[in-house]
C-alpha cells in the first residue's frame, strides 16, 4: 500500500499547493441463515483512497480502490486535472490541527476474536427460536450475523495526520406471518459495540411482535389524528431533518431553517443533540472527515434551534469555525452531517403515551420516505404507513395501506409527548407522538 | 463506433488458476466477477461547478458455492496474490471433499446493446462544464421565483469479466450518462422542487435527445407549477398517469415481488401465480436489458449469462419472474439474465433491468378525455414496496385534478398508495406512447441502474394520500 507521507510529497513536487488523503479500510464478515443452512457467508477486506487537492484555489477531487503507489499517484493527478474545471474561491482551505482530540473507545476486541463457527451457531439458533414462537410465523426469511471493523485515517498537507479505529457486530432476524391469504413480514435488528451486548432472543422477539402485530392490517377511514413514531421511524425523520440543519443547506437556500436560529421550531420536548462520544451509535469518533475535532452539540434545545453544523468550506463561508461535521464516503465529495445524533428519551413509558391517546395511530413501518415522501425543503412530508390504531387508549387493531401527511413544522411543534424508549439504529431514537396528521385510507 | 468486443480484465489464464482455487475444496459451482469501472461526477449548484470527482473502482469477488451454501469474498486488488487469497478464503468457508479441477473457458460472443456515438473521454471537462451551465442559466431565466438551481452530469464505463467453473467466459462494457438539473421555487415561504432527467447507455449524445436548455427549462416549470399549487387531495381516486417514468409504478407494485428469490421464498404475493390472470388484458409487461441504448441494458448480466426480454404478464396473464443463477437452479427455470450487482463488493441477486408496461391500443388523450373525476400524474418521484404484502407508495412530483375529461388545477405533495396486486386489476387503460425514464433501484442494501417505462394509463382507483380531505374540499 502506498505510504501517504510520501504521497503528500509527491503532490506538492506536482505543484499542489494543498493535499488531502482520507483512507478506508475494513474488514467485513457476515453469514445469512435460512432454513437450516448457512445461505451466505462473506468475508472480505476493503480499501478506498479518496484525495482531494487544493490548485489555484480551486478544489479537485478523485478517488480509487487502487491504494497502490501507481493508483494512488493516477487519482493525485485526476484530482489535481479537476481542479481546473471548479470554480476558484478564497475560501478553500483544508484544516489546519489546533486543539485536542477527544478519546473515543469504540473497539471491542471479543468482535475480533469470536470465532467464525460461534456466529454461524448464533445465527441457526436465532432462526430455530423464531420458528417455535408463534404458529403463525410461517417462514423465517433469513437470520444474520456479521462483524465490522473499520479504519479511517485523515492526513493532509497542514499536518492533520490522525487515524481512529472501531468496530462492531450486528444481528438481524426477518420473519414472515400468515393468516390464510394475508402476509405480513417483520424484523428486528440490534448493533452492538460488543459481541457479548448481542441479545439474539430479544430480536427474534422484535421480528415476531412486529409481524404479529401488524398482520390481517386494514386501511382505515380517512381522518385527522393523533400519530406515535416508533424508535426505527422516528429515527428516519429526524435524519432527514438533520440533513437540512447544515451551513451549506441554509447557505443554499435549500433548509426549511434558515433564519431560524435561536427561535422556537419544536415543542419544548425535543432535544436533538449529535454526540460522537456515544459508543451505542454506528458515527461514534474523535474526528470528521477532514480531521477536525469532533465535539457533543446540541442542534435543537428544549424545541429551540441552536445550531447549524459545518465543514470548513461552509463554514469559512459564514465567517465562522468548522463544527467538526465533514462527513465523505470514499466515493463521495464532503458536506456536512451529524455523526452519532440522539433524540432526547422522556420520562413516559411507551405504553403510558398509548395509554394516553384517545384516537391516534402508532406507525410501525413507513415506505417512500426517502424516495421523495419527505422533501427537507418544504417539509412536506407524505408517506405510506403500518401499524395499530389506538381509541381511547387501547391498541384496536392492525392498520395498512394508509398514508399519513402533514409538514414537518406542524409535526415538531404538535410533538406533546417523547418516550423514554430511546433505540439506536442509525441513530438515536425513543418513540414520539404528535398531535394531528391526516391519516388517508377507505 | 465500438470495437465489438470488451476486453477480458485479466488473462483468461489466471482467470482458470482462481477458479481451481475456488473449487479446490470440492465445491459444486465457482465464479469470479472482475470489475473496473470509471465514474465522472461534475456537480453544478449556485450557478457554479462546486465538484469535479473522477472515481476507479476495481477489483474482483469470487463466488464459491456448495450445497446450499454461498461464500463470497472481494478484493480491491487485481493482482494475482490476491485473487487467489480471495479464492483461497471463499473456498476456506464451504467444506467438502478436496479435488483437483480442470477448468476449460469458453469465450462468450456478447452482442453490442448500446452502441456509443460519443465516448466520455473525446470531450473536455471543460465543455462538460459549460452544459451544465446553459441549464442553469435558461432556469433561472424562467420565473424570478427560482432560488435555486442543481445540475449533475454522471459518466461511467463499466468494464466486466466474468468467469466460472462450468465454462463460462464474457466480457462487457456498458456506458452510462445521466443528466440532471434540479429546480427550487420559493413563495411566500413555500418551497418547491422541480426536476428532469436524461439517462441512457449512450455517451454525450444523451443531450441530443434533450439539451441541456430544455432540461433546465423543464425543471423551472415543474417547480413555479409546484411553488403555486394547492395540497393534494386525499381519498381513493381514478388516476391517470403519463407515460415515462411513471413506470416506476410497475416497477415498485409488482416488479419486485416478480423477481424470484421472493418467489422461492414464498415471500411474494405472485408466489404460484403462473398461468393465472393477474390484470387486465390491456396489461403486457416486461423486462427487457435488450433495448438498444436504454439506462438499465448491458449485453451479459453480473454473472455472464446474456441479457434477454423476458414477458412477465402477457394480456394480463403471469407468464414469468426474472432470475440470477442461484434461483434458477433451485426453481428449475431457464436463466433470465437478470443476475445483477452493485459491484464487485457485492453478490448477484435477481434484479430488474428496463422494465415495463407494453403498449396497447388507447390514445392517450382519449384516455384523459374519458375520465370525468380524477388525479392526472404528470412526473412521478421514486416508490418503495413491501414485496411480502404487496403494499407500496409513491410520490407524485407534478399532478393536476382532471374535471370532466379535462387538466384543472395543479395540486402538491400527492402521495399513490396501494397494493400491487389490486392496483394491477385496476389498470383499465393503456394507450400506445411507450417512453421510459431512468432510475437507480435499490434492494439489499445494492443500488443498480434501471429503466422504467410505460405508455400513459389509467388506474380506476387508487388511495392518493394528501393532506387535504375531499369531502372538505368539496364543500369548500
Amino acid at each position: 500500500m502506498v505510504d501517504l507521507k510520501s504521497l503528500l510529497d509527491y503532490a506538492s513536487s506536482l505543484g499542489v499547493r494543498e493535499t488531502e488523503l482520507y483512507l478506508e479500510e475494513s474488514n467485513n464478515w457476515g453469514c445469512r441463515v435460512y432454513e437450516g443452512e448457512v445461505e451466505n457467508l462473506q468475508a472480505s477486506q476493503g480499501r478506498g483512497l479518496g484525495v482531494r487537492v487544493i490548485v489555484d484555489k480551486a478544489l479537485g477531487i478523485a478517488y480509487t480502490s487502487d491504494v497502490s503507489e501507481e493508483g494512488a499517484r493516477e487519482a493525485l493527478s485526476r484530482a489535481a486535472e479537476n481542479a481546473r474545471i471548479s470554480v476558484p474561491d478564497e475560501l478553500r482551505a483544508f484544516y489546519a490541527p489546533e486543539g485536542e482530540y477527544p478519546t473515543i473507545d469504540a473497539w471491542s476486541q471479543d468482535i475480533v476474536d469470536t470465532p467464525a463457527e460461534t456466529k454461524i451457531r448464533m445465527a441457526l439458533r436465532m432462526e430455530a427460536m423464531a420458528k417455535q414462537k408463534d404458529s403463525r410465523i410461517r417462514k423465517v426469511l433469513g437470520t444474520t450475523v456479521g462483524t465490522n471493523s473499520r479504519s479511517v485515517t485523515v492526513v493532509n498537507s497542514k499536518g492533520v495526520n490522525v487515524s481512529f479505529k472501531s468496530n462492531g457486530a450486528s444481528i438481524s432476524c426477518h420473519v414472515l406471518a400468515s393468516d390464510n391469504e394475508v402476509m405480513q413480514p417483520g424484523n428486528g435488528v440490534q448493533f452492538s459495540r460488543s459481541f457479548a451486548a448481542l441479545n439474539p432472543e430479544k430480536v427474534v422477539d422484535e421480528a415476531v411482535q412486529k409481524a404479529l402485530s401488524l398482520l390481517g392490517g386494514k386501511p382505515v377511514e380517512s381522518q385527522d389524528a393523533s400519530v406515535i413514531f416508533s424508535p426505527e421511524i422516528s429515527a428516519v425523520i429526524w435524519q432527514m431533518l438533520a440533513a437540512t440543519l447544515t451551513g451549506e443547506a441554509v447557505q443554499k437556500k435549500r433548509s426549511m431553517f434558515a433564519g431560524k436560529l435561536g427561535q422556537k421550531v419544536a415543542s419544548e420536548l425535543v432535544s436533538l443533540i449529535d454526540d460522537p462520544f456515544a459508543v451505542e451509535g454506528h458515527g461514534a469518533s474523535p474526528f470528521d472527515a477532514e480531521g477536525v475535532p469532533r465535539k457533543k452539540m446540541a442542534l435543537i434545545e428544549d424545541g429551540v434551534l441552536k445550531a447549524f453544523m459545518y465543514d470548513c468550506y461552509s463554514a469559512a463561508k459564514d465567517g465562522v469555525k468548522s463544527t467538526g461535521h465533514a462527513s465523505r464516503r470514499v466515493q463521495t465529495a464532503v458536506q456536512a452531517a451529524p455523526c452519532n445524533l440522539y433524540l432526547k428519551p422522556g420520562t413516559l413509558s411507551l405504553e403510558e403515551v398509548v395509554a394516553t391517546t384517545k384516537n391516534g395511530f402508532l406507525v410501525m413501518d413507513v415506505s417512500g420516505i426517502t424516495v421523495g415522501g419527505l422533501n427537507p425543503v418544504s417539509g412536506d412530508l407524505s408517506v405510506g404507513a403500518a401499524g395499530r390504531w389506538i381509541t381511547d387508549g387501547q391498541f384496536v387493531g392492525p392498520v395498512r395501506e394508509v398514508t399519513i401527511a402533514g409538514n414537518l413544522k406542524d409535526i415538531l411543534l404538535g410533538i406533546d409527548a417523547v418516550a423514554s424508549d430511546l433505540k439506536w439504529t442509525n441513530m438515536g431514537t425513543p418513540s414520539f407522538r404528535t398531535a394531528k396528521m391526516a391519516v388517508s385510507g377507505k | 463506433m465500438v470495437s465489438g468486443k470488451a476486453k477480458c480484465i485479466v488473462p483468461e489464464e489466471l482467470l482458470k488458476k482462481v477458479l481451481k482455487t475456488a473449487m479446490l475444496s470440492g465445491a459444486d459451482f465457482a465464479e469470479v466477477f472482475v470489475e473496473d469501472t470509471s465514474t465522472e461526477t461534475l456537480t453544478m449548484e449556485d450557478g457554479k461547478i462546486e465538484n469535479v470527482n473522477s472515481g476507479r473502482d476495481r477489483g474482483a469477488g469470487v463466488r464459491v458455492v456448495k450445497g446450499e451454501t454461498s461464500s463470497y469474498c472481494y478484493t480491491d486488488s487485481l493482482e494475482e496474490k490476491a485473487l487467489l487469497e480471495a479464492a483461497r478464503t471463499a473456498a476456506g468457508a464451504v467444506s467438502g471433499a478436496r479435488g483437483e479441477y480442470t477448468i476449460d473457458l469458453t469465450r462468450r460472443e456478447v452482442p453490442v446493446i448500446s452502441p456509443i456515438a460519443q465516448y466520455p473521454w473525446e470531450t473536455t471537462k471543460a465543455v462538460k462544464a459549460d452544459l451544465l451551465l446553459r441549464a442553469d442559466k435558461v432556469a433561472r431565466a424562467y420565473d424570478p421565483l427560482i432560488r435555486q438551481v442543481t445540475g449533475a452530469l454522471l459518466e461511467i464505463v463499466r468494464n466486466t469479466t466474468i468467469a466460472n467453473s462450468e465454462g463460462v467466459l464474457a466480457a462487457d462494457s456498458v456506458i452510462r450518462s445521466r443528466f440532471n438539473v434540479g429546480a427550487l421555487a420559493a413563495k411566500n415561504g413555500v418551497m418547491q422542487t422541480g426536476s428532469a432527467t436524461i439517462g441512457k447507455t449512450r455517451g454525450l449524445e444523451i443531450l441530443d435527445i434533450k439539451t441541456p436548455e430544455d432540461l433546465g427549462k423543464e425543471a423551472a416549470r415543474q417547480a413555479i407549477v409546484n411553488v403555486h399549487a394547492r395540497p393534494a387531495p386525499s381519498g381513493p381516486m381514478t388516476v391517470v398517469m403519463t407515460n415515462g417514468w411513471g413506470g416506476v409504478l410497475f416497477h415498485e407494485a409488482c416488479g419486485h415481488s416478480l423477481e424470484a428469490d421472493g418467489i422461492l421464498r414464498g415471500s411474494s404475493v405472485f408466489a404460484g401465480k403462473i398461468g393465472q390472470k393477474v390484470a387486465n388484458e390491456c396489461v403486457t409487461a416486461v423486462d427487457d436489458p435488450t433495448i438498444p441504448n436504454e439506462w438499465g441494458s448491458f449485453g451479459v448480466d453480473d454473472e455472464g449469462n446474456p441479457g434477454k426480454r423476458t414477458v412477465l404478464i402477457e394480456n394480463g396473464i403471469l407468464r414469468s419472474y426474472m432470475y440470477d443463477r442461484k434461483n434458477a437452479i433451485k426453481g428449475k427455470h431457464e436463466f433470465t439474465g437478470n443476475g445483477r450487482r452493485q459491484s464487485y463488493r457485492y453478490i448477484a441477486i435477481p434484479r430488474m433491468t428496463n422494465t415495463f408496461i407494453a403498449p396497447h391500443n388507447s390514445k392517450a388523450e382519449d384516455i384523459l378525455a374519458d375520465t370525468p373525476d380524477g388525479l392526472y400524474a404528470k412526473g412521478l418521484r421514486g416508490g418503495q414496496v413491501n414485496s411480502a404484502t404487496g403494499d407500496f407508495v409513491f410520490n407524485v412530483s407534478e399532478a393536476y385534478l382532471i374535471k370532466n375529461g379535462k387538466l384543472g388545477d395543479a395540486v402538491r405533495g400527492a402521495t399513490l398508495v396501494g397494493n400491487g396486486l389490486t392496483t394491477l386489476g385496476e389498470i383499465d387503460a393503456v394507450a400506445n406512447d411507450l417512453d421510459f425514464g431512468p432510475g437507480n433501484c435499490g434492494k439489499g442494501g445494492q443500488s443498480v441502474p434501471a429503466a422504467c417505462g410505460q405508455p400513459a394509463l389509467r388506474i380506476r382507483r387508487i388511495t392518493v394520500g394528501g393532506t387535504q380531505r375531499r369531502s372538505a374540499e368539496r364543500r369548500g
